[in-house]
């Protein structure tokens, strides 16, 4: 004799002890959808922030669709529908009379996890179409804009889907609360912190690791929802940044370049409900009330959890001990010991019971010393890592010259957000934009990058980079295998001049760091919203022909060498602001001296390229030494103010304009020690221009009266 | 008939239910007797299907018990610590069973809990403890279900309404098909309504027997001889489960009818000779000591 009543009044039944969270997320709901959008679209509102119709319509879909707070309450609501529904499996009283009825495990099973969904999705659904519905009574509605909250109802429902489907694997594997919750977090926090800790001891141990923001801990972990989270807010962000939501966006860049999120997701809910499904099925259920259900899980979960709490403490020590290996290694300890009495009083309620479980105590303490003699003593060998000429296909390098920041700006801005590739360019790192931008195929560039990697590693692992001016760059391999390697090193350009002419003769390393092949010239030509030429003093706005300029530009770039513009400082800049995607961003293009072709064409345009010391008006020149150790204000540093115009002039031929030596290549020899302040005290507003000395043309007087040799 | 065959349920290695064989057959009004830790409870879960056994089977009329919601339906089980959802009315609760308990029977549930002054809009949170168990109880037996397993159920209910459940009990096993199986540690309350009892003891079964059987062939004679030597052939055809003696007063405990025993006494010219009944401790004190068990030390109320 089983219960003959139907799936759906054990629904309308379990309900009625579903009430509360329900009610509490149609309130929350309620403020979020239509009040909030009904307070965001009043006219007055509208009028008063001066925003267009159009505006206010973008700014519904935002509001509608999928945003940051979707997820929060996603993940949030989960948690809660999970340890609700399935919380009664932590008392006895109600085990005892919900197993003992005439109920299949799989209907009481199904009956709660259905009511857990509904009381996430039906107030939510209501409340995002009030919203729609008061949207378009203030006439700030589309028909995309609700297509698009239904999309992001749907999309929001799969992040539910994966936490709740973790949380409720998280109430079978404990039995309370408490440990549900840490369960569930450690579900969900395991993997990033893991990934996050191994890359700060890449970091720690390894002189040639960089971190890519593209591989970011929340884009690559697999088995928390974060990942899919994190794209789906990128592509998003993007899509609202750049376009419209109408049928264009929303069938091919939003639902086709989602999908590899939707995908992520989709296989994270069948995994984590299959998981569950099986806890469900083989808890034991006399777990109620215990910390955990299932006795063999406790061996596993403390040796996983001792490698991550033991390597925090390593991580801690370290930072408090500047580094000290020791105190790393005594932090090491002192964390597998800790975490072990921690699990243990954790899982019996007992402090006396920290010694249990020996063997998993020996694995995860093998796992974690294993873990640190991997990093502390490179047994994988990282940092010696530099492939032969024959591995690689092709290379790319950001050597980190002193205009490097300027010059590749462009990168993350010029993106197209186009479906199916673009969505962690919004967060990009340019210096990797740039790496994956160029690509050097030719054998000659290639052998010249191993070398310049070469020389790097004989620097900072034999430790013969003491005294030397190194430049931080990053170099990425593709190798023939399709293998990516990524790594830093430091160019040292006194001794790899070679190297560095043979990178520049490549005309695909000028075009890629300059961002000029034809295409992109034709593009950001056609955006250019202002040009401005600097001498290093005056700053000009020009009307010159972007496009010849740049073309001129590049046959510049593929006649120079390193060894040209070595230590030089450009004799101006050109600036140009472009209007790219609603952003306003701006290229710099230093000019030096032995760019003849760029020089002429600027010079037919009238242009004053050089600035000259004899057309500086000024009453004073302040010299500053900063080369003196020890100075705890800045004004405390020594200074000699000189007001004779023949020591004056002798001075400014000795100096470079300060903005243009951010634009040079290779700034060794200024050391940004003898700062130089010229200012005309004589105007009624007291212009102050900014000059650095040149090593070797500081005149004699200045030396002695500042005390310098 | 429910069976309980080879059944051992351990936690954490140690076992509390250890190799239990049972039966329990239909129309009895069955008692688990046993200390405190026996493993009673432990025992009555695997029986609901609550617990899966580590070893052996448990089937209700043939059927496994354990993830078979056919088989379950055949019980209702009352524990030790009965469960209401939170702020729910009795009314409420009648409603949910019915979904539960197709055979659920609410006339005679508001009949019976008007009857023991229960309101059915009262939350059962501000019900006392007594009114807490009477409630559960008239569910149990409004869902009409072939056992009703009470797990201490008549524990905190005043003698009164023990006694009024113990008729309901009764009407219900007159009426139909019926077995009401009880857990308790508390013998002189099971004595008077029981007539099967199994005793358990650390984990496992002592004896399962018909309490009439029991006391029809258990018997306490209370003797005072003119000559020791009358004793021996009082005695001789009589097998002497207990004995004692104080001042010239024989207490025996022996088992046989009572036609048998009185007749066995009143051949020899005794001074004075009394036979007893048994209560049913004094029957399970015998009987487990004669097993081996100090049952004394064990059974104190």
């Amino acid at each position: 004799m089983t219960s003959r009543s139907s799936f759906w009044i054990d629904l309308k039944e379990n309900s009625k002890r579903r009430l509360w969270p329900f009610a509490v997320f149609t309130v929350i709901l309620f403020f979020v959808y239509p009040i909030m959008i009904s307070m965001d679209l009043r006219p007055e509102e509208i009028e008063n922030n001066g925003r267009t119709l159009l505006e206010a319509q973008r700014n519904t879909t935002y509001l509608l669709g999928y945003n940051p707070f979707t997820s929060i309450f996603a993940i949030a609501a989960a948690i809660i529908c999970a340890v609700q529904g399935f919380g009664y499996l932590y008392h006895r009283d109600r085990v005892d009379m919900m197993q003992s009825q005439p109920v299949s495990p799989a209907r009481r099973f199904f009956v709660i996890y259905v009511n857990g969904i509904l009381v996430y999705l039906i107030p939510n659904l209501v409340m995002v179409l009030l919203g729609n519905v008061v949207a378009g009574a203030l006439k700030c509605l589309s028909p995309w804009t609700t297509l698009y909250s239904m999309w992001s109802i749907g999309t929001g429902l799969l992040v539910f889907l994966v936490v709740y489907h973790m949380t409720i694997l998280a109430v079978m594997l404990t039995g309370n609360l408490i440990i549900t919750l840490l369960g569930t977090a450690t579900f969900l926090g395991y993997e990033l912190m893991l990934r996050l800790i191994l890359n700060e001891m890449h970091s720690l141990y390894f002189a040639s690791y960089v971190t890519r923001y593209d591989q970011n801990v929340f884009e690559k972990s697999i088995t928390t929802p974060f990942s899919a989270i994190y794209r789906l807010h990128a592509l998003i962000d993007n899509i609202l940044l750049v376009n419209e939501i109408n049928g264009e966006t929303i069938w091919r860049k939003l639902i086709v370049g989602t999908l590899p999120a939707i995908g992520i997701l989709l296989a994270q809910i069948i995994i984590y409900f299959a998981l569950a499904w099986i806890a469900y099925r083989k808890r034991p259920m006399e777990a109620a009330g215990r910390a955990m259900a299932f006795e063999k899980s406790k061996g596993i979960i403390k040796a996983l959890l001792i490698l991550l709490g033991a390597l925090v403490f390593l991580l801690i020590m370290k930072s408090l001990a500047q580094d000290t290996e020791v105190y790393a290694l005594i932090g090491l300890i002192a964390g597998i010991l800790i975490m072990q009495v921690l699990m243990e009083t954790i899982f019996e309620y007992d402090f006396k019971a920290f010694a249990k479980r020996k063997r998993w105590f020996a694995l995860g303490a093998v796992m974690t010393v294993g873990c640190y003699l991997f990093f502390m003593a490179d047994l994988s060998g990282y940092d010696r890592y530099v492939p032969s000429v024959a591995d690689v296909d092709h290379v790319s390098i950001r050597i980190g010259f002193q205009n490097s920041n300027d010059i590749i700006y462009l990168y993350d801005n010029y993106k197209d957000y186009s479906y199916g590739n673009s969505y962690a360019y919004g967060y990009g790192d340019r210096s990797f934009d740039l790496l994956d931008e160029m690509k050097l195929t030719d054998p000659g560039t290639i052998a010249a990058v191993i070398s310049l990697a070469q020389k790097s590693m004989d620097g900072t692992i034999n430790g013969e980079d003491t005294d030397k001016y190194g430049m931080w760059s990053t170099v990425k391999y593709t190798l023939k295998n399709g293998k990516e390697v990524c790594r830093a090193l430091t160019v040292y350009s006194e001794e790899s001049e070679d190297e560095l002419n043979s990178i520049f003769a490549d005309r695909t390393y000028q075009d890629s760091y300059y961002q000029m092949d034809d295409e992109t010239i034709q593009v950001l030509s056609a955006s250019v919203d202002q040009i401005q030429y600097t001498n290093g003093l005056e700053y000009t706005t020009v009307n010159i022909d972007p496009k010849t300029f740049q073309e001129a530009y590049r046959n510049d770039l593929h006649r120079m060498s390193y060894s040209s513009v070595k230590g030089e400082v450009p004799i101006g800049i050109v600036t140009m602001d472009i209007k790219m995607n609603r952003n306003y961003i701006t290229k710099q293009f230093p000019v030096f001296e032995t760019y003849q072709e760029t020089i002429a064409y600027l010079r037919g345009e009238g242009l004053s390229l050089k600035w000259e010391a004899q057309n500086i008006v000024a009453s004073q020149v302040k010299v500053i030494n900063y080369d003196v150790p020890d100075v705890e204000y800045f004004e405390d540093y020594p200074s000699v103010v000189y007001t004779d115009p023949v020591q004056m002039s002798e001075i400014l031929n000795a100096c470079v304009p300060y903005s243009l030596i951010y634009s040079a290549y290779d700034t060794e020899r200024f050391n940004d020690l003898l700062d130089v302040e010229v200012s005309d005290r004589r105007e009624a507003v007291e212009t102050v221009d900014s000059f650095e000395l040149i090593p070797e043309l500081v005149p004699a007087f200045v030396k002695s009266d500042l005390g310098i040799e | 008939m429910i069976e309980i065959k080879n059944v051992t349920k351990k936690f954490e290695d140690r076992p509390v239910v250890d190799h239990v064989n049972l039966e329990i057959s239909e129309g009895n009004f069955f008692a688990l007797i046993g200390t405190n830790g026996a493993g009673k409870s432990t025992l009555f879960r695997m029986m609901c299907g609550i617990y899966r056994p580590d070893e052996g089977e448990i089937l209700i009329d043939g059927e496994p018990v354990y993830d078979h919601p056919e088989a379950k339906g055949k019980f209702f089980f009352i524990a030790d610590e009965p469960y209401f959802f939170a702020n729910a009315t009795l009314k409420e609760m009648e409603k949910y069973y019915r979904t539960v308990y197709p055979n659920f029977d609410a006339a005679m549930f508001e009949d019976y809990a008007g009857k023991f002054g229960l309101e059915l809009k009262r939350k059962i949170n501000t019900f006392s403890k007594g009114m807490r168990k009477q409630a559960i109880l008239l569910l149990g037996l409004a869902a009409k279900t072939k056992y009703l397993i009470c797990d201490e159920t008549f524990d905190g209910l005043d003698p009164v309404m023990r006694q009024g459940m113990k008729t309901l009990m009764a009407k219900e096993m007159e009426d139909r098909e019926f077995t009401p199986i009880l857990a308790s540690h508390n013998l002189r309350e099971t004595e008077d309504i029981c007539d099967h009892v199994g005793l358990l003891h650390k984990g496992g079964v002592l004896l399962s027997k018909d309490l009439m059987d029991m006391k029809l062939n258990i018997q306490k004679v209370q003797c005072v001889f003119q000559e020791e030597s009358q004793k021996e052939t009082a005695l001789a055809d009589l097998e002497v489960m207990q004995e004692e003696k104080r001042g010239s007063l024989y207490t025996f405990t022996v088992r046989g009818t009572r036609e048998e025993v009185t007749n066995c006494f009143a051949q020899v010219d005794t001074v004075f000779y009394e036979a007893l009944p048994l209560s049913l401790e004094e029957i399970f004190i015998s009987e487990t000591e004669v097993v081996g068990y100090d049952v004394k030390k064990l059974i104190l109320d």
